[in-house]
C-alpha cells in the first residue's frame, strides 16, 4: 500500500523542483510564475494527503481556497506582466537585481 | 504491486518528469504544456486520495482557465522564445546538488518513521454512495462560510485589478452605438441629388 | 462526521456583531465601487470622502467593541479580542492619515481614481481579516487579500515603468513567500489535524507530544517563519523592500511601509505566540538571527543611499529588526514592547513619508536626499517637523523613537541577551548618522530651489498633529506602553 510518507516525499520533490526552477529562471517571469504554481501543487498534494489519512476534510477545504487564491493571483500577475510589456516592449527583468529605472 | 501502487508510481513518474522538463524548457509555451501534463498527473494522484471534486476542479479551473490564460499571454506578447536564459549554467550543478540535499533532508523528516503506514494506517475505502462534493459543500456553507465570503472578496479584487490595470480607455475605438443607429433618419445619410440628363460621368462601379 | 454536521451546525447570528467592522467595511466597499462607476471625472472627490467616512465608521465600530473579552465565532476561524480591536483602530487611524497625505499627490500624478480608493479599502479589509484570523485558513486569506490589493496599487501607475516593475517584483516574491508559508501550514495541519489556532496551541503544548511530532512541528515552523519574515521584509528576505519602496508611487509606498506592518505583527502574534507559543525556544533563535541581520544590514546599507525612499526602506528593515528582537525575548513585556514599537514605527514612518510626499506635490517625483537641501528656508515649519521625525527615528530622547527602542533593549537585557543589546545599540548609533544627514542638509545646505512648499490645509494640520504626537507620546511613554501590554 502507498503510505502517507510516499505522498509527502513526492510533494517535497515537486516543491524542490519548483524552488530550483525559480532559481534558474530568475529572469524569465512567465516560467517563474509557473514554478510558483508547481510549489502550490506540492502544497495542495500535502494538504490532500493529510486530509485523506487523517480522515478530516479541513485539508481539502484549504486546497479549495488555495486554488481560488492562485487563480486570482495569476490573473493579477499576468495583468501586471502585460503592463510591463506595454511599457518596456519586453518582460526581461531580473527579480534579484535592483530596479533598473 | 497492487493497481493503486502502479497508478501511484505512473502518475509520480509523469509528474516529476514533466516538472523537470518544464523548469528547463527554453520555450515558454512548451513549459506551459508540460505544466498541464504535471497537473493532470497531480489530479490523478488526488483521485487516488479520494479527493475527486478537487481533482476535477484542478483540471477544469487550472488547466481549463489558468493555464490557457498563460498560453494566451505568451502568444499575445509573443514571448515564447525566451531571450533571457539566466547566465549561470555554471551554478546549475551546485544548485542541483543543494536541491538534492534538501530533498534528502526533507525525505528524512517526512519518511516512514514519521508518516509510515504503521503510524498512519491507510483509511478504509469510501463506500459506493460516498459523495466527496456533498461533504465539502456541507462544510463550506456551514463551518467555512467566513472564508467562503473572503474568497468572494478575492475574486472581486481580481476583477477590479484586471480592469484597473489593463483596460485602456477608448481611443479611436470603432464601436457600435445602437441608439445612434436607431435614431438615424434617412436625411442624415442619404442625399437626393437631381442629375442632369446628359451627365456622362456615370460611375460603373 | 459529515452526516452529523448537518444536525450539529448551529449559527447564532447575534455573534455576528463581533464581525461588524468587517461586514460594514465590505458593504461600503461594494457601495463605493458602484457609486464610483456613475461619477463623472470631476466628482471623484466624492469617492475619496466616502472612503474616508467608511474607514472612520469602521474605526468607531472597532473601538466600540473593545472590552468584550475573547469571542471566537464562525466555527473558530474568527477571533475578537482586545488585541484585534486595538490593532484595527490603529490601522484605521493610520489609513485615514495616509489618505489625507496622498490626496494632493494623487491629483497631481493622475492617480486620483475610484479604483485606487477601493483597493486601499480592500487592503484594509484584508488586514482586518489577518488581525482577527484564528485559523490558518483565514490568516492566509487575509494575507492574500492584502497582498493582491497591494500588487495592484503599486502597478496602478500604469505608465510608469518603474512602478510596474516594482509591482511585478513584489508580486513574484510575494507569491513565492506565500508558497513557503503554505508549505509550513500544511505541515502544521498535517501533524495536528486542525486548522484552528486554539487547537494547534493545545496540540503543540500537549504533554503527550512525541519527539517525531515535535520534529514535524519544527519543520513546519521554519517555513512559517521564513514566510512571515518575507512579508515583514527581514534580512535575508528583504530583497524586494528597497525596490518596491523606490518604484511604487510615493502614496503607495507610504501606505505599504506603515499599515501592513501592524497586520503582519498581528499575524505573527496569532501564528507564533498564540498558536505555536510552546515552540518559543525554537523560533526565538530564528528571530534573533533575523533581527540582528536586519538591524545590521538596514543600518549599514542605508548609509550608502542617495534616494530618500530607498533610505527609508533600509530604515524600515532595521526597525523590523528591533520588532523581531522584542518578540525574540519571549516574555509578555517583550511582546508588549514589540507591539509598542510597531505602533511608534507606523507613526514615524507615516510622518516621514508625509514630508517626502509634500516635496513631490510639485509635479515631479522628488526622491533624492539632496532635495531636502535648504528646506529650512523654503518651509521652516515642515523642516521642523522633519527634524522631529528624524530625531525620533534615530532614537534620541525625549522623542517616542527613543522609548520604543529603550523598552525593547530593556527586555532584551532582562532576558539575558546583553551582547545582543550591545550590538543593537551600536547599529542604532550608526543609523543615527543618516538621519542626521537629512537634518544637516535641511538646515545647513543651500539650495537653488527656494520656492516655498505649498500644501493643502488638511495635510498641514494632520502632519503637524502627527509630528507633535511623536513628541507628545514621547512625554508619556508609560501610558501608551500599558495599552500595548494590555493586548496580551
Amino acid at each position: 500500500m502507498i503510505s502517507l510518507s510516499d505522498y509527502l516525499i513526492l510533494s517535497s520533490i515537486i516543491f524542490c523542483i519548483g524552488l530550483v526552477g525559480i532559481f534558474i529562471n530568475r529572469k524569465n517571469i512567465i516560467t517563474l510564475l509557473m514554478c510558483v504554481e508547481l510549489i502550490l501543487a506540492a502544497v495542495n498534494t500535502n494538504f490532500i494527503a493529510f486530509s485523506h489519512f487523517l480522515g478530516n476534510e479541513a485539508g481539502q477545504i484549504f486546497v479549495f481556497f488555495i486554488l481560488t487564491v492562485a487563480a486570482a493571483e495569476v490573473a493579477i500577475g499576468l495583468a501586471i506582466l502585460t503592463l510591463m510589456f506595454r511599457n518596456r516592449g519586453s518582460i526581461d527583468i531580473d527579480i534579484t537585481s535592483s530596479l533598473k529605472g | 504491486m497492487t493497481s493503486a501502487q502502479i497508478l501511484f508510481y505512473t502518475f509520480s513518474f509523469f509528474l516529476v518528469a514533466s516538472s523537470l522538463i518544464m523548469i528547463f524548457a527554453k520555450n515558454a509555451a512548451k513549459a506551459v504544456l508540460f505544466l498541464v501534463l504535471a497537473f493532470f498527473s497531480v489530479a490523478g494522484l488526488w483521485i487516488l486520495l479520494e479527493a475527486e471534486f478537487l481533482a476535477i476542479t484542478l483540471i477544469l479551473v487550472y488547466v481549463g482557465a489558468v493555464m490557457v490564460l498563460f498560453l494566451f499571454v505568451i502568444k499575445m506578447l509573443n514571448i515564447d522564445k525566451s531571450t533571457l536564459r539566466a547566465k549561470f549554467a555554471g551554478y546549475l550543478p551546485l544548485g542541483l546538488i543543494v536541491a538534492a540535499i534538501i530533498v534528502a533532508e526533507m525525505t528524512m523528516v517526512l519518511g516512514h518513521e514519521q508518516f509510515g503506514l504503521n503510524i498512519y494506517p491507510a483509511p478504509e475505502k469510501a463506500s459506493a454512495d460516498y459523495s466527496n462534493i456533498t461533504i465539502l459543500a456541507l462544510q463550506l456553507y456551514t463551518d467555512y462560510v467566513y472564508p467562503f465570503e473572503l474568497a468572494a472578496v478575492l475574486l472581486l479584487i481580481a476583477i477590479i485589478a484586471a480592469i484597473a490595470l489593463v483596460h485602456r480607455p477608448e481611443q479611436n475605438r470603432k464601436k457600435q452605438d445602437i441608439s445612434e443607429q436607431v435614431s438615424v433618419r434617412a436625411k442624415d445619410r442619404l442625399r437626393i441629388v437631381s442629375i442632369a440628363k446628359n451627365n456622362k460621368e456615370v460611375n460603373n462601379d | 462526521m459529515s452526516n452529523t454536521a448537518q444536525n450539529l451546525f448551529q449559527f447564532d447570528t447575534s455573534t455576528l456583531v463581533f464581525a461588524l467592522p468587517e461586514i460594514f467595511l465590505l458593504s461600503s466597499i461594494v457601495v463605493i465601487l458602484l457609486i464610483d462607476v456613475f461619477l463623472k471625472k470631476s466628482f471623484k472627490n466624492i469617492t475619496y470622502y466616502l472612503s474616508q467616512i467608511a474607514i472612520f465608521i469602521t474605526a468607531l465600530l472597532s473601538y466600540s467593541l473593545i472590552g468584550n473579552g475573547e469571542q471566537i465565532i464562525f466555527s473558530g476561524s474568527f477571533i475578537h479580542d482586545d488585541l484585534a480591536a486595538i490593532f484595527k483602530v490603529a490601522m484605521m487611524v493610520a489609513s485615514i492619515v495616509v489618505l489625507v497625505y496622498s490626496r494632493t499627490y494623487l491629483n497631481i500624478h493622475n492617480l486620483f481614481k475610484g479604483e485606487y480608493f477601493v483597493l486601499v479599502l480592500l487592503a484594509i479589509l484584508g488586514m482586518m481579516v489577518m488581525v482577527s484570523g484564528y485559523s490558518l485558513l483565514t490568516l492566509y486569506l487575509g494575507l492574500e487579500i492584502l497582498s493582491l490589493s497591494l500588487y495592484t496599487l503599486i502597478a496602478i501607475a500604469r505608465s510608469r515603468a518603474n512602478a510596474v516593475e516594482a509591482g511585478l517584483k513584489y508580486f513574484v516574491l510575494g507569491a513565492i513567500a506565500s508558497g513557503l508559508l503554505l508549505y509550513g501550514m500544511s505541515m502544521i495541519y498535517g501533524i495536528n489535524g486542525s486548522l484552528n489556532i486554539s487547537e494547534i496551541a493545545q496540540f503543540a503544548s500537549g504533554a503527550s507530544l512525541q519527539s517525531s511530532q515535535q520534529l514535524i512541528l519544527n519543520f513546519g515552523l521554519v517555513f512559517i517563519v521564513i514566510g512571515v519574515a518575507f512579508k515583514l521584509g527581514a534580512v535575508p528576505f528583504h530583497n524586494w523592500v528597497p525596490d518596491v519602496y523606490q518604484g511604487s508611487p510615493t502614496s503607495v509606498t507610504m501606505f505599504l511601509s506603515s499599515v501592513p506592518k501592524i497586520a503582519a505583527v498581528a499575524m505573527l502574534i496569532r501564528l507564533l505566540i498564540e498558536g505555536l507559543g510552546s515552540l518559543q525556544d525554537y523560533w526565538s533563535d530564528l528571530f534573533i538571527a533575523l533581527a540582528i541581520l536586519s538591524i545590521g544590514v538596514g543600518s549599514l546599507v542605508a548609509l550608502m543611499q542617495s534616494n530618500i525612499k530607498r533610505m527609508l526602506a533600509y530604515s524600515t528593515i532595521s526597525h523590523i529588526g528591533f520588532i523581531l528582537l522584542g518578540f525574540a525575548t519571549g516574555t509578555m513585556t517583550g511582546y508588549g514592547s514589540a507591539v509598542f514599537y510597531v505602533f511608534t514605527y507606523v507613526l514615524m514612518s507615516i510622518a516621514a513619508f508625509g514630508v517626502v510626499i509634500l516635496l513631490n506635490n510639485k509635479g515631479f517625483e522628488s526622491e533624492l536626499i539632496s532635495d531636502f537641501k535648504g528646506l529650512s528656508k523654503r518651509s521652516p515649519w515642515f523642516a521642523l517637523m522633519m527634524l522631529i521625525i528624524m530625531l525620533s527615528m534615530a532614537g534620541i530622547p525625549p522623542f517616542i523613537g527613543f522609548y520604543s527602542k529603550f523598552f525593547i533593549l530593556q527586555q532584551v537585557v532582562n532576558s539575558g541577551f546583553i551582547e545582543l543589546a550591545i550590538i543593537a545599540v551600536i547599529f542604532a548609533v550608526i543609523s543615527a548618522y543618516y538621519y542626521l544627514q537629512i537634518i544637516k542638509s535641511m538646515y545647513f545646505d543651500e539650495s537653488d530651489n527656494t520656492s516655498p512648499i505649498s500644501s493643502s490645509m488638511d495635510t498641514q494640520l494632520v502632519l503637524s498633529i502627527n509630528a507633535v504626537l511623536i513628541l507628545a507620546v514621547g512625554l508619556f511613554p508609560n501610558y501608551w506602553m500599558n495599552i500595548a501590554l494590555s493586548v496580551f
